[in-house]
């Protein structure tokens, strides 16, 4: 067991040969959504996962917060094994899944309260620190149907932070957001989250969003889900505001991954593996 | 196509009879194995409830067996009814009855559904009317559609058209409705108009509704039959089950409404396994969520 | 009377009076409908009582009917059959709801239960309550029990259900954010089945006031001396169809109050609910 000294140069999660199986009862087969996968990602890391459509990165995601448990391998985090979700990691989902039945406020209170969080006196301020740091700040008793996609997305993300995880997950967050705000959101969360120097996984299938934001770029492939390259990018930040788009390092990575991706899926419809 | 056709509109999800309407939810975990082993526990447990009722009626005598009788009795009675001939004479005249009631309620309520949720202007004026009479309790109405149309058929024909004809039209509105908005531009788009637009695009666009309303309606008609039937009239099933009652024969009453629950159940089976085979895509969780 | 008021979303432009109405606010529409209300109330009076078109006694005329109103209050019928449907429905929607709930709970929040009771519930509320009438008239007799047993026959089911299947279909991410946030099994229970269960009772409790109307008529037809479905039954024996009539408005009137009135208890309770357009 390594105890914490040694783990300063040891990886924050460690993924260890997971693979997730599925039994589909009615054909009485079985579904291989990843086969083993092995990561680490370093304290500190924005690692941004990128892939096809179901490739599998949401289960791989999922077997590190603690919602799936692999077939095989195990996931550590700073040295223990996940055996279920735990208040070191966040998750910042899709479909947002915010409670509709509570105010803005409420909602990103959900991210304190069920680990007794409230005992400590401070956890109006901290809720409200969470809110207004996502600049949701006149919007605390709105309902969340009565906010624009990008908005709700903010309140999942202050829900996720206010706890301060050491660890942020974050499934698609803005994929289903509108194109404008998503890249506003994009920058800021590049500035938001960098700034406080938490680690990250970050899923997508966007090209630009893997590159802007990673420091690092583990690419997925489908059927069955496994990695198919890792890429390190370095590029200076906050890449938005130094115009990283025209920088020719950018372009480089863009036309690899997009190359990368193609050939994945070429080689996916050639296969035949429709699902 | 299976996503325009989702009855869902701006967030709030909308079926015309919504109000009077539950969707089983789908059993999608844990099918396959487990299924036989739910079933086994099931006929356990109604062979369990009739094994108590037996036994507090016939062997511990705690309820006297001329208000319930045991389960054997009621069997015994049920197997007495089914080889009856005025048993089958008056099981012809109320599901004939009704088989009437509602193909009529079918033919109106799909005519006037189609043509309030196409024309704007009926939608306007119309619609708010068939809203409201579909919310009220139109069974009141039952002694003055006697009063007209005198004891016997042409009144609980009548009654049954009555009570079935609303969740049809409303469902068909809705469905008419929402093709309108998506699949109907689709079809203009790909150059299909006039009789084509509604043939292709139209009928079964609205189909699963209909159908969905159908089988609401047909369920409400069989109300309507039966209450038809004890109001005044003489034949029909409604009017045997009464008569055991106020004879007291409380094993053949229990035999005759087991005979109806079966009925009722059939009924709608049949029309689920029709939207099954005309309207497989629609979803019908879609549906329920909130009322 | 979900999209009684609801805006028109048609792609289609639209023209001539339809175009006029789609333009009018919500309230300009509920005032169309009033006018048109009233306008069909004068030319059922006219048809009817001027012109005698159709025999008064099948369709009285709505003079007449208002008639019959002031002939039930003033012979004090209303009042004392009123008073027992009130009891009646009052009585049996407690009891259904005290029965309901409870039970739906646990078949929401059971498989073993859903499974086994499930169908049994189903298979039950799919035949007309009606048809327990001629029992209930055995066993109660012909007093207030049978009416009573018949609203709760007919109201139970459609709350227990609608509950139950809105504990089942809650969003899985919703039951996964609150796991991800540290909640237990009770937790998950009581802060995310049980709030997102609410539109669904509230969808239950509505569809079973309606139910439950229909179900105390019924029984008031076919086997009270009071209430107002024996003032029907007797009053349409007697000719007397303006009374029937008043009486009919009367239930229709008390059916779609209960209804609004569910409805405003979610909005008070479950105001996150709130629909724009849906008044019910």
């Amino acid at each position: 067991m390594p105890d914490s000294a040694e783990t300063a140069a040891a990886p924050l999660i460690e993924v260890r040969g997971v693979t997730v199986r599925y039994d589909i009862a009615r054909t009485g087969t079985s579904l291989t959504a990843v086969e083993g996968v092995d990561l680490d990602i370093a304290e500190g890391e924005f690692v941004t996962v990128l892939g096809p459509s179901g490739c599998g990165k949401t289960t791989v995601m999922n077997v590190i917060a603690g919602l799936v448990k692999p077939t095989e391998g195990s996931v550590t985090v700073d040295g223990r094994t996940v055996t279920g979700p735990g208040p070191d990691r966040a998750v910042v989902f899709q479909d947002y899944a915010l409670l509709p039945w509570r105010s803005v406020f409420d909602n990103v209170r959900f991210g304190l309260e069920m680990q007794q969080s409230l005992n400590s006196g401070d956890w109006r301020e901290r809720v409200q620190n969470a809110i207004e740091l996502v600049g949701l700040a006149g919007f605390e008793q709105s309902y969340p149907r009565e906010l624009s996609g990008g908005m709700q997305q903010r309140v999942g993300l202050a829900r996720a932070i206010v706890a301060e995880p050491r660890i942020l997950l974050m499934d698609e967050p803005l994929g289903a957001v509108d194109a404008l705000t998503r890249e506003v959101m994009r920058d800021e969360i590049e500035k938001l989250i960098t700034a406080t120097g938490k680690t990250v996984i970050f899923i997508t299938h966007s090209i630009e969003e893997a590159i802007l934001l990673g420091d690092r770029i583990v690419v997925f492939k489908s059927h069955p889900g496994a990695i198919l390259e890792e890429i390190t990018v370095d590029l200076p930040r906050p890449r938005s505001e130094r115009g990283a788009q025209s920088d020719p390092r950018y372009l480089e990575l863009r036309d690899h991954l997009w190359d990368v991706l193609q050939n994945e899926a070429t080689a996916a419809s050639r296969g035949g593996k429709g699902s | 196509m299976a996503r325009a056709l989702e009855p869902q509109e701006g967030g709030r999800l909308v079926t015309a009879t919504m109000p009077l309407k539950i969707v089983r939810p789908s059993r999608s975990a844990a099918r396959g194995s487990g299924e036989g082993r739910w079933r086994l526990l099931l006929a356990a447990v109604v062979l369990a409830i009739l094994l108590v009722w037996e036994a507090a009626v016939s062997w511990l005598q705690l309820v006297p067996a001329v208000f319930l009788p045991p389960p054997t009795a009621v069997a015994a009675s049920f197997v007495e009814l089914v080889v009856r001939p005025d048993f089958w004479s008056a099981f012809g005249y109320s599901l004939g009855n009704l088989a009437i009631g509602v193909v009529l309620a079918v033919v109106i309520g799909v005519v006037v559904g189609l043509a309030v949720g196409w024309f704007p202007v009926l939608r306007f004026t119309v619609a708010p009317f068939l809203w409201l009479l579909y919310s009220t309790p139109k069974v009141a109405l039952a002694p003055l559609i006697i009063l007209i149309l005198g004891l016997g058929a042409a009144s609980q024909i009548a009654l049954v058209l009555l009570l079935a004809v609303f969740p049809i039209m409303l469902n068909t509105m809705e469905g008419a409705l929402t093709v309108n908005k998506s699949l109907v531009n689709a079809g203009r788009v790909f150059g299909a108009n006039g009789i084509a637009l509604g043939v292709k695009v139209l009928l079964p666009g609205t189909l699963p509704f209909s159908l969905v309303g159908i089988q609401r309606g047909a369920a409400l008609g069989f109300t309507g039959q039966v209450l038809g039937e004890f109001l005044g009239g003489a034949g029909g099933l409604g009017h045997l089950l009464e008569r055991a009652a106020f004879d007291f024969q409380m094993d053949d009453a229990i035999a005759m409404v087991i005979v109806m629950v079966i009925i009722a159940n059939l009924t709608l089976t049949v029309i689920g396994l029709l939207r099954k085979r005309f309207a497989p895509w629609h979803d019908d969780r879609a549906t329920v969520k909130a009322g | 009377m979900s999209s009684l008021f609801a805006a028109p979303s048609g792609l289609r432009a639209q023209r001539g009076v339809a175009g006029f109405i789609a333009g009018l606010s919500p309230r300009g529409r509920a005032l169309l409908i009033v006018t048109e209300v009233v306008l069909l109330l004068l030319l059922w009076q006219f048809l009817v009582g001027t012109l005698g078109l159709v025999n008064a006694v099948f369709f009285p005329p709505p003079l007449d009917v208002a008639q019959g109103f002031v002939e039930l209050v003033q012979q004090g019928t209303l009042a004392q059959n009123a008073a027992v449907s009130v009891q009646s429905w009052l009585t049996g929607f407690a009891i259904a709801v005290a029965i309901g709930v409870p039970l739906g709970l646990l078949m929401g929040s059971s498989v073993p239960v859903d499974r086994v009771f499930g169908p049994i519930a189903w298979t039950l509320y799919a035949a007309p309550a009606v048809a327990y009438q001629p029992l209930t008239k055995a066993w109660f007799g012909f007093g207030t029990g049978p009416v009573i047993f018949l609203i709760v026959i007919s109201a139970i089911f459609p709350i227990m259900l609608n509950l139950a299947a809105g504990i089942r279909t809650t969003s899985p991410s919703l039951i996964r954010a609150a796991r991800v946030y540290g909640g237990s099994r009770m937790d998950v229970y009581r802060k995310i089945l049980l709030p997102a269960a609410v539109p669904f009772l509230f969808a239950g409790l509505r569809q079973g006031a309606v139910l439950a109307t229909i179900g105390m008529v019924v029984a008031e037809l076919t086997g009270s001396s009071v209430g107002m479905g024996a003032v029907i039954i007797r009053s349409a024996n007697t000719y007397n169809t303006d009374q029937s009539f008043a009486a009919i408005m009367l239930i229709v009137i008390w059916s779609v109050s209960m209804t609004q009135l569910v409805g405003l208890v979610e909005r008070w309770l479950a105001p996150w609910n709130r629909r724009k357009g849906a008044a019910s």
